[in-house]
């Protein structure tokens, strides 16, 4: 059978074919262009100029993150609505013994509040937690 | 107890490290170290984001990661390698961004970035580099990087596997197996 080709070629041509032309690309390296006096004004009077202003606006970022969250937490402990108890709903917990509110800091009203209640020998002691003086014996 | 690697830097390398790490001399040392570094990064860049405006702004923010932490580099690499990762690292994640932002696909996002490439004021190739692009473009990331480095830049191996955190036997497979790709593509591609 004769071959496909009487053309000859060099040694290793087609083995070496695909690799020629990866090296013969290479060659041509400055395919990618930059405007001009690109490099230049490449100024790193600015580029420091934007890392200072990111980095103080990112420590205000932070720094205001923070006071907002203490904020909100100083908001929520002391301006927060008080869950007021009903007095006579408390006397009759005592009574019934269920202490439901023991230990707690009670909020009878808007004008005795800080109260707390513990159970000592079945006496109840309420006493005011801003008055070391003000309390009252359930027995 | 960790080792520190052993990395040869030269005298003049750690001077200029030296004087980064110094708050009184790091502006003038960061420009020294700009303008000798901003061709090799820019066109390291470029060649993953093959657009200009792209790589303009990747570069801008490279340097501003160099120079907010410089104080962090632990000199085990080259002040160039350690550089060469924040440029990879912050090109991959531009992609990334990219990807998200145009809720593109990794493969339109590479076929329209090879478009734009035929447009392109900046690109000075001919078919056969927008060819090559796209054969590269298509390559997994860790490939494509190694292979740029390797064909482009002509790193080493040692040099890669440092910028990329990845052994160097592993690059070697990544490597040949984007070498075996690139082949394979352009003898089935018959205008090559």
């Amino acid at each position: 059978m004769r071959s496909s080709s009487s053309f000859k070629v060099p040694n290793k041509y087609f083995k070496n074919f695909d690799v020629e032309i990866l090296e013969k690309i290479k060659l041509n390296k400055n395919i990618f262009n930059v405007p001009e006096n690109y490099f230049e004004s490449i100024s790193t009077e600015r580029i420091i100029e934007k890392e200072k202003t990111k980095t103080f606006y990112r420590n205000l970022f932070i720094t205001s993150s923070i006071t907002l969250v203490l904020i909100i937490l100083l908001v929520f402990n002391n301006f927060g609505e008080k869950e007021f108890v009903d007095e006579t709903f408390l006397v009759n917990d005592i009574l019934e013994e269920n202490y439901d509110y023991i230990g707690e800091n009670l909020y009878i009203n808007q004008y005795s509040k800080n109260y707390t209640y513990q159970n000592f020998d079945n006496q109840i002691i309420m006493s005011n937690l801003d008055n070391d003086f003000d309390y009252i014996i359930v027995e | 107890m960790r080792q520190k690697k052993s990395v040869v830097i030269s005298a003049l390398e750690k001077e200029l490290i030296k004087k980064l790490k110094n708050s009184k001399s790091k502006d003038s040392a960061f420009r020294e170290l700009v303008n000798q570094s901003k061709k090799n990064l820019y066109f390291q860049i470029r060649r993953l984001l093959l657009d200009h405006e792209d790589t303009n702004d990747v570069l801008q923010n490279v340097y501003i990661k160099i120079y907010r932490s410089i104080q962090k580099f632990k000199e085990e690499s080259k002040l160039s390698t350690w550089m060469y990762r924040i440029a990879y690292n912050e090109s991959i994640n531009y992609l990334k961004s990219k990807e998200k932002k145009y809720l593109f696909s990794s493969d339109v996002m590479y076929n329209t970035m090879i478009n734009n490439l035929r447009e392109d004021p900046y690109f000075d190739g001919d078919e056969l580099d927008i060819k090559l692009q796209a054969i590269i473009a298509k390559l997994p990331p860790k490939q494509k990087v190694v292979f740029q480095m390797k064909y482009y830049d002509d790193l080493k191996f040692k040099e890669i596997s440092q910028i990329l955190g990845t052994s160097v036997g592993a690059l070697k497979t990544s490597y040949h197996l984007a070498k075996n790709k690139i082949k394979k593509e352009i003898s089935d591609n018959q205008t090559f």
